[in-house]
C-alpha cells in the first residue's frame, strides 16, 4: 500500500474557523476523493488538510425562485436524491448520476470537484453551460460572486485565493430553458463531453468538455444556422492514448448531433 | 506532525484509536482493527476491492482518511452477518459462484449491499450501471450479476 | 447418497471463507513484529548504476537498513528458473525503468517509504533499446553482456544468440514449405501486432520471509512454491530442506505468479536484519514487476482451391522485456501453438524472444497461444475471403481429427474438433448477419498444455473415516482446493464435503512441481486418485488381516471394504487395526512421465470462442452483443467452476481484444495503473452468454479429465477482428480495438495528392 505523505488535521466546526485555517499550504477538503488520489500521486504535499464536513451551511441544497443553491460540501448523491423529489433539473441530476462511480458519487462534492477543477469534468461543461456562478468568502474580502466561466481558469486552476473558501455552487432556474448533456467516454474519465441547451428565445449555448483544458463556450443564435463541425474544429485538444486530435473533433460533432436530435425529442 | 484521537463505531463496536491523519480508512481497518477482510487493489477508486460502508454510504477506504471516521459508522465485511450465519447476498454469492479467488468479493458484497439498500429490485443495467467502479478479473461478472439478483428477490420476501 | 464427487457442480470449499473476508492472502498473515521494506526503483531505462546515495535515509529513526546489490556478494545473487538472469538488486546496471535498485527496510510501510523518498541514485545513461525493431538493428547493444545459464532438462534451455538482443530461438519444421510456396498456389498472408498486457491479479505480489534457526521461512503469493524453494535454496545456500515456502489463497495469478517474483527481496532483508520482513507491492509495482508478452507474427499459408492447407510458415517475435523469467518456455509453445489445430503438411514455424529495456515479461493465460492464434486465425478469415469459402467450412476442411497427428512426436489429438466446432458455429449464427455494423467472428486453437508430469499428493484417511489431502498446487480461484476433494471423494466412496485439501506449504506437503498450464485437474488429480488407491490399497488389506479374508474377493465401494464377510467402513479397518480411537492410513500417490503420460503433452488444451458484435460507426466503440465458448475438457469435476473460468478466461481475452495494452511513451510507461490501463468491466459484458461444457472422457484424468482455465482467451482476439472486419469491411492489423483505433481503421485520413 502506498503511503500519504504526512500532514495535519483541522476540524473547524464554523465558517470563520474555517477561514482561519486555510492558507497556501493549508487545503481545505470534504470528499476528498481527487485530493487523496493527488497527494498518492506525489503531485500535492499540502501541510495541512481543514475538514468542511464539520459546516453545516456548507451541506444545504435547497430550491428558490433565483434557482439551486447548492452548498459547497454536498455531495453528488445528496444532489441527485435532491434533484430527483425538484424537478425540473433531470438533464443536470443525469449528468450527476454519469459522474465517477457510486462511491465516488457517495463522497465526491460539487465544491471539491469545481476547486479542483480536473479538465475532463462533466459538471464543469454543464455548469458553464447553465451560467452557473460560485460563492466564495475569505475572513479579510467577505463574500463575492463569480461566474463559473471567470473562476475556471484552466487545467487544475482556478480564482480561489488560498484564504477563501467556496461556499456555494448557484444554478440558475431553466425558466423555459431546454438543455442536455452528453458524453464520450471509453475508460474512468470522459473524453468529451457537449452540454446544449435552447432558450426560448431559440438562441443557444453548447459548451464542450472534457477533450479540453477548460469548457469551451459558444453562442448561437439558434440550433438551425450552426455548423457543428467548425464547433469541433475549433476545440483545442490534443492527442493522446484517448485518440487523435481528429478523432476526439469527430467525437465532439457526434455528440453534438446526437444532442440536438435528443433535445429534439425532450419536452424539458 | 500530530496525532488525532479517532473514535469510531465498526460492526457496531466502538473503538477509540490515536492514528496519523494520513492513515488511510483501509489501513485503520486492517492493520489497527485487524479487520483482514476489506482488501487494497488499485488505490485510484476504481476497483472497488477496498468498498466499505460508512454511514451506510459505499466508499473507496483505500481513499478515505480513517480521521473521516469520526463519529460515524463503519460497516465491513466482517460486520455484514452475526457469527455464524450468512447475510443473503453473501449466500447468494456462493450459490452462483460469483467469485474465485475471492480477492474483489468483500467490496462487491458490500456494494451490493449499498445497491440493495438503494434499489431493492434494480434491472440488469441498473446492476451493470452502479458496479461500473468494481473490477473482477476472474469471473467475467455474469455470475456476480446473478447473484445480485438473487439476493435482490431473496431479501425482497419472495 | 450424494457423495459431491466428480461431476458435481458443489459449491467451493472456500466458499464461507471467501465471501465472509475471512480468507487469508499472504498480505493478512503478515506478524505485527514484522519490519517492511519498500523498493527503490530506477528511473532509467537503461544506465550504469554509480552510486546509490542513501546516507540520509539509514539514519532516519525507525531505518533498519538499506541494502543494495553490493550488499549480496555472499549470496547468488539472480535468480530465474530457466536463465539467472535477474539480480535481486540491480547490480552495476539497470535493464528497465522501475527495475529495484534498493530495498530500504523500517518499522513501517509508511517509514520504509519517505525513506526511499530520500534515497538518490547516480546514473551514467546507455541507449535505451524500447523496441523488438531497435533490439534487433545489427548496431544495437546487446542488453545482456553475459548469459547465466541454469535449469533442469525438463526446460529448454535459453538459445541466445551471442551478442545480440535474441534471449532464445525456437523452430518447428516439417515437410518442405519452400517448394510449395514457390508453387502456383493461392497463397494468403497476415502480419498481426499483440499487444504488452498486464494481467492484473488484483491482489499485488507481496512476501515474507524471515529466517528460524537457519531455516528460510517465506510466506507469498507464489503459484509454484517449489520453484520458488529452488531458487531460494540455490541463492542463500541452503539445501532444500531447510527453505520453507508458504502460499495461501492467491488473490488471483493467471500465471503472472509464477516461479519467483518478490521472495529473494523479502528473503534478502530478513538475512540482512535478521528480523522478519515483509515487502508488499501496490499495482504500480507489480506492474513493474512482470507483464505479457507483446508480439510481432507474421503468417502465410498455402491453399488448395478448394481450401486444404498445403503449407503454413510463421515468423514469431516475443518482447520478452530485460530479463528472461518464463519468456523462452513462452517462446517455445507460441511456436509449437500457433500452427493452429489443422492438418498441415509442410510447416514452418521460427520464433524469437527479444529482450528490451521494458519491464519483463513472464507467463500469462494462453501462454504464446492468444499471440500465434491472433493471426493465424485472421489468416484463415482472410483466406476464406479471398477462397470465397465460408470461414466455418475452411476449419473444417482442415481441423485434425481425433488421433490424428498435431506436431509429430507429439500425443495425437484427444479431441473431437470438428464437433466442438459445429457446437459453436450453431451458436453463434451466420458470420454475415444482415444487420448493418454487425459481424461474427470466432477460432480454433489447440494448446500442448499440462506442463511436465511431475506431481504427487499425500491422502490421509482418518480414524473417523474422513480424509485429508495433501497437494502442493495452489487456490488462486481456479479451485483446486474443491475439485481435488471432489477426485478424492470419488475414489474413496465418502462425500467430499468430509474431505479437506491442505495446500500450498513445501514444508508439509509433497511435491508439485507447477500450478499452471491447466495442469491441476489432469496430473495432480491424478496423483491424488493414486493416493486415494494407496491408501485403498491399504486398508484392503487391513480387511483381509484382521478379517481372514485372504484369497477372497475383497473391493472397495461407497467408503466400505466389502467381501461376502461383510462390510467394514474405513474407521472401523483403522480402529481395529491400530485398536481404539487412534492412527491413519497415509497413501501416497506419485505421477511421473510414463504410462499413458509418456506421451506429451499431457493433454490438448482445446479453444473454441466466438463473439457476435456491432461497431458504431460514428464513434468506434464495440459493443459485444454474444459471446460462445465450448469447454471441450474431457469430464468436467465441477461444470459450474469448468464454466466459470472458461468465461473468466474468455472476459480476459476480450480485454486484450478491445481495451488493454501497457503502453511506452520513451523509457517508461504512460499507463501504470488501473485508470489508465482499461480491463472490462461488468457493462462491458454481452447479455447473450453461452458457456458451453463438453465431455467425451477422451483425457488422461480423472474420469477422462483434461484441462480447463485458459484457452477459452486464446481464439477471442482473432474472433473480434474477423467480427469487425465482417462488421465493416476493413482488417484490423492489431489489437486492442479501442475506439480510437477502430475509428481510424474506418476513417483512414484522406492521403495528401500532391
Amino acid at each position: 500500500m502506498t503511503a500519504l505523505p504526512a500532514f495535519d488535521y483541522l476540524t473547524p466546526d464554523s465558517i470563520d474557523d474555517a477561514l482561519a485555517g486555510i492558507g497556501e499550504s493549508q487545503i481545505p477538503y470534504a470528499g476528498g476523493t481527487e485530493l487523496v488520489l493527488a497527494m498518492r500521486l506525489g503531485l500535492t504535499r499540502p501541510r495541512t488538510l481543514v475538514d468542511l464536513k464539520g459546516l453545516g451551511a456548507l451541506k444545504e441544497v435547497a430550491q428558490t425562485d433565483s434557482g439551486l443553491e447548492i452548498g459547497a460540501a454536498v455531495t453528488h448523491h445528496r444532489l441527485i436524491e435532491f434533484l430527483d423529489a425538484h424537478g425540473p433539473y433531470g438533464p443536470f441530476r443525469q449528468m450527476l448520476m454519469g459522474v465517477g462511480n457510486p462511491r465516488v458519487r457517495a463522497v465526491g462534492t460539487m465544491g471539491g470537484n469545481l476547486c479542483f477543477a480536473e479538465p475532463r469534468s462533466d459538471i464543469a461543461t454543464l455548469l458553464l453551460a447553465l451560467d452557473a456562478e460560485v460563492e466564495l468568502v475569505s475572513a479579510d474580502r467577505g463574500t463575492r460572486r463569480s461566474a463559473l466561466s471567470s473562476f475556471m481558469r484552466g487545467a487544475y486552476a482556478t480564482d480561489r485565493e488560498s484564504d477563501e473558501l467556496m461556499t456555494r455552487v448557484l444554478v440558475p432556474p431553466p425558466d423555459g430553458t431546454r438543455y442536455t448533456y452528453l458524453k464520450f467516454q471509453t475508460g474512468v474519465r470522459p473524453t468529451a463531453g457537449v452540454a446544449l441547451i435552447e432558450r426560448q428565445d431559440r438562441t443557444a449555448r453548447i459548451a464542450v468538455g472534457a477533450a479540453c483544458e477548460t469548457p469551451a463556450v459558444h453562442e448561437l443564435t439558434s440550433l438551425n444556422r450552426f455548423d457543428p463541425e467548425a464547433i469541433a474544429e475549433s476545440v483545442e485538444t490534443t492527442s493522446d492514448m484517448f485518440g487523435s486530435k481528429r478523432f476526439k473533433r469527430s467525437i465532439v460533432t457526434v455528440l453534438i448531433r446526437r444532442a440536438m436530435s435528443k433535445l429534439g425529442q425532450s419536452h424539458e | 506532525m500530530s496525532r488525532f484521537q479517532c473514535e469510531t463505531t465498526v460492526n457496531g463496536v466502538v473503538s477509540t484509536v490515536s492514528v496519523e491523519p494520513r492513515t488511510t480508512l483501509a489501513d485503520f481497518l486492517r492493520n489497527y482493527l485487524h479487520l483482514k477482510g476489506t482488501k487494497v487493489s488499485c488505490e485510484l477508486q476504481v476497483c472497488g476491492t477496498c468498498t466499505v460502508l460508512v454511514d451506510g454510504d459505499p466508499v473507496s477506504s483505500c481513499s478515505y482518511l480513517a480521521v473521516d471516521v469520526h463519529g460515524r459508522d463503519v460497516l465491513t465485511i466482517e460486520g455484514l452477518a452475526d457469527e455464524g450465519s450468512l447475510h443473503p447476498i453473501q449466500q447468494a454469492f456462493i450459490e452462483h459462484f460469483a467469485f474465485q479467488c475471492g480477492y474483489c468479493t468483500p467490496g462487491f458484497i458490500m456494494m451490493a449491499k449499498a445497491l440493495l439498500e438503494d434499489s431493492p429490485h434494480p434491472s440488469d443495467d441498473e446492476v451493470a450501471r452502479y458496479f461500473e467502479g468494481n473490477i473482477c478479473r476472474c469471473t467475467g461478472y455474469r455470475p456476480i450479476l446473478e447473484a445480485v439478483k438473487s439476493a435482490a428477490r431473496s431479501m425482497g420476501g419472495d | 447418497m450424494s457423495l459431491n464427487a466428480i461431476g458435481a457442480s458443489r459449491i467451493r470449499s472456500d466458499a464461507v471463507a471467501k465471501v465472509t473476508g475471512q480468507a487469508a492472502y499472504a498480505n493478512d498473515l503478515i506478524p505485527d513484529n514484522a519490519l517492511h521494506g519498500w523498493i527503490v526503483r530506477s528511473s532509467r531505462a537503461h544506465a550504469g548504476i554509480i552510486a546509490v546515495n542513501a546516507d540520509q535515509a539509514r539514519r532516519m529513526t525507525g531505518v533498519h537498513s538499506v541494502i543494495t546489490a553490493d550488499d549480496l556478494s555472499d549470496l547468488f545473487p539472480r535468480f530465474g528458473h530457466i536463465v539467472a538472469d535477474h539480480p535481486i538488486l540491480a547490480i552495476n546496471k539497470t535493464l528497465y525503468f522501475g527495475e529495484p535498485v534498493a530495498l530500504i527496510v523500517a518499522e513501517s510501510r509508511q517509514l520504509a517509504y519517505d525513506a526511499a523518498s530520500t534515497v538518490s541514485v547516480v546514473y551514467e545513461d546507455l541507449e535505451p533499446i524500447l523496441s523488438m525493431g531497435e533490439a534487433l538493428s545489427p548496431d544495437a547493444p546487446a542488453i545482456h553482456a553475459e548469459s547465466y545459464m541454469s535449469g533442469d532438462h525438463t526446460f529448454a534451455q535459453a538459445r541466445r544468440i551471442e551478442g545480440t538482443n535474441v534471449c532464445h530461438r525456437a523452430e518447428v519444421e516439417w515437410g518442405d514449405v519452400d517448394t510449395v510456396f514457390s508453387s502456383d498456389v493461392a497463397i494468403v498472408e497476415t502480419r498481426m501486432r499483440y499487444p504488452m498486457l498486464y494481467a492484473y491479479a488484483m491482489e499485488p505480489y507481496n512476501a515474507t520471509a524471515s529466517f528460524d534457526g537457519g531455516v528460510l521461512d517465506v510466506t507469498s503469493t507464489a503459484q509454484h512454491p517449489f520453484q520458488v524453494r529452488e531458487e531460494l535454496s540455490r541463492i542463500f545456500g541452503l539445501p532444500l530442506s531447510k527453505v520453507r515456502v508458504r502460499v495461501p489463497f492467491i488473490g488471483g495469478g493467471y500465471g503472472s505468479k509464477s516461479y519467483t517474483k518478490l521472495e529473494p527481496l523479502a528473503a534478502v532483508g530478513a538475512w540482512i536484519t535478521g528480523g522478519i520482513v515483509s515487502v508488499a507491492l501496490d499495482v504500480e509495482g507489480a506492474i513493474h514487476t512482470t507483464r505479457g508478452d507483446s508480439a510481432d507474427v507474421w503468417v502465410r499459408t498455402a491453399f488448395e482451391d478448394d481450401g486444404t492447407i498445403l503449407a503454413r510458415e510463421f515468423k514469431v517475435r516475443l518482447d520478452t522485456g530485460a530479463y528472461a523469467d518464463n519468456g523462452p518456455l513462452v517462446l517455445d509453445k507460441a511456436v509449437r501453438r500457433c500452427l493452429g489445430p489443422y492438418r498441415i503438411p509442410n510447416a514452418r514455424a521460427h520464433g524469437e524472444a527479444i529482450y528490451t529495456n521494458t519491464v519483463p515479461s513472464s507467463s500469462y493465460r494462453g501462454f504464446g497461444a492468444p499471440q500465434g492464434a491472433l493471426a493465424g486465425e485472421v489468416n484463415l478469415d482472410q483466406a476464406a475471403v479471398h477462397l470465397n469459402i465460408d470461414p466455418a467450412d475452411l476449419r473444417r476442411r482442415n481441423l485434425i481429427g481425433v488421433a490424428g497427428v498435431v506436431i509429430p512426436g507429439l500425443r495425437p489429438m484427444d479431441a473431437d474438433l470438428v464437433a466442438d466446432l459445429d457446437l459453436l458455429t450453431s451458436k453463434l449464427g451466420d458470420p454475415s448477419p444482415s444487420q448493418k455494423g454487425r459481424g461474427v467472428g470466432f477460432g480454433c486453437t489447440a494448446s500442448d498444455a499440462g506442463a511436465f508430469p511431475v506431481s504427487s499428493a499425500i491422502v490421509r484417511v482418518q480414524s473417523d473415516g474422513s480424509a485429508t489431502v495433501l497437494v502442493g498446487s495452489t487456490e488462486m480461484g481456479q479451485g483446486s482446493r474443491t475439485v481435488l476433494a471432489q477426485i478424492a471423494a470419488e475414489r474413496l466412496g465418502i462425500d467430499s464435503m468430509n474431505i479437506v485439501v491442505v495446500q500450498s506449504d513445501t514444508a508439509l506437503v509433497p511435491y508439485e512441481r507447477t500450478t499452471g498450464a491447466s495442469r491441476t485437474t489432469t496430473l495432480e488429480g491424478l496423483a491424488v486418485m493414486r493416493a486415494c488407491d494407496a491408501a485403498l490399497e491399504q486398508l484392503t488389506s487391513i480387511a483381509k488381516e484382521h478379517h481372514g479374508e485372504s484369497g477372497v474377493d475383497v473391493e472397495v465401494r461407497d467408503g466400505h471394504v466389502v467381501s461376502s464377510a461383510g462390510s467394514s467402513t474405513f474407521a472401523e479397518l483403522i480402529k481395529t487395526h491400530f485398536g481404539s480411537d487412534q492412527g491413519e492410513i497415509v497413501g501416497y500417490g506419485l505421477v511421473r512421465r510414463e504410462g499413458e503420460l509418456e506421451a506429451l503433452p499431457p493433454f490438448w488444451e482445446i479453444g473454441m470462442s466466438g463473439v457476435e458484435l456491432e461497431v458504431d460507426h460514428e464513434t468506434g466503440e464495440i459493443e459485444i452483443l454474444h459471446l460462445v465458448t465450448v469447454g471441450d475438457v474431457g469430464r468436467a469435476i465441477n461444470p459450474a467452476l469448468v464454466e466459470g473460468q472458461d468465461l473468466g478466461s474468455a472476459t480476459q481475452g476480450l480485454g486484450a481484444a478491445l481495451f488493454e495494452e501497457l503502453i511506452y511513451d520513451g523509457p517508461q510507461l504512460i499507463n501504470p495503473n488501473m485508470v489508465d490501463y482499461r480491463v472490462p468491466v461488468m457493462g462491458d459484458m454481452p447479455e447473450a452468454i453461452d458457456s458451453l461444457v463438453v465431455e467425451r472422457g477422451d483425457g488422461v484424468g480423472p474420469g477422462g479429465a483434461k484441462g480447463a482455465g485458459e484457452a477459452a482467451l486464446n481464439p477471442i482476439g482473432g474472433a473480434v477482428v474477423a467480427a469487425f472486419y465482417r462488421a465493416t469491411g476493413v482488417w484490423p492489423t492489431e489489437i486492442p480495438l479501442t475506439p480510437p483505433k477502430a475509428w481510424e481503421l474506418m476513417n483512414p485520413k484522406p492521403r495528401v495528392v500532391d
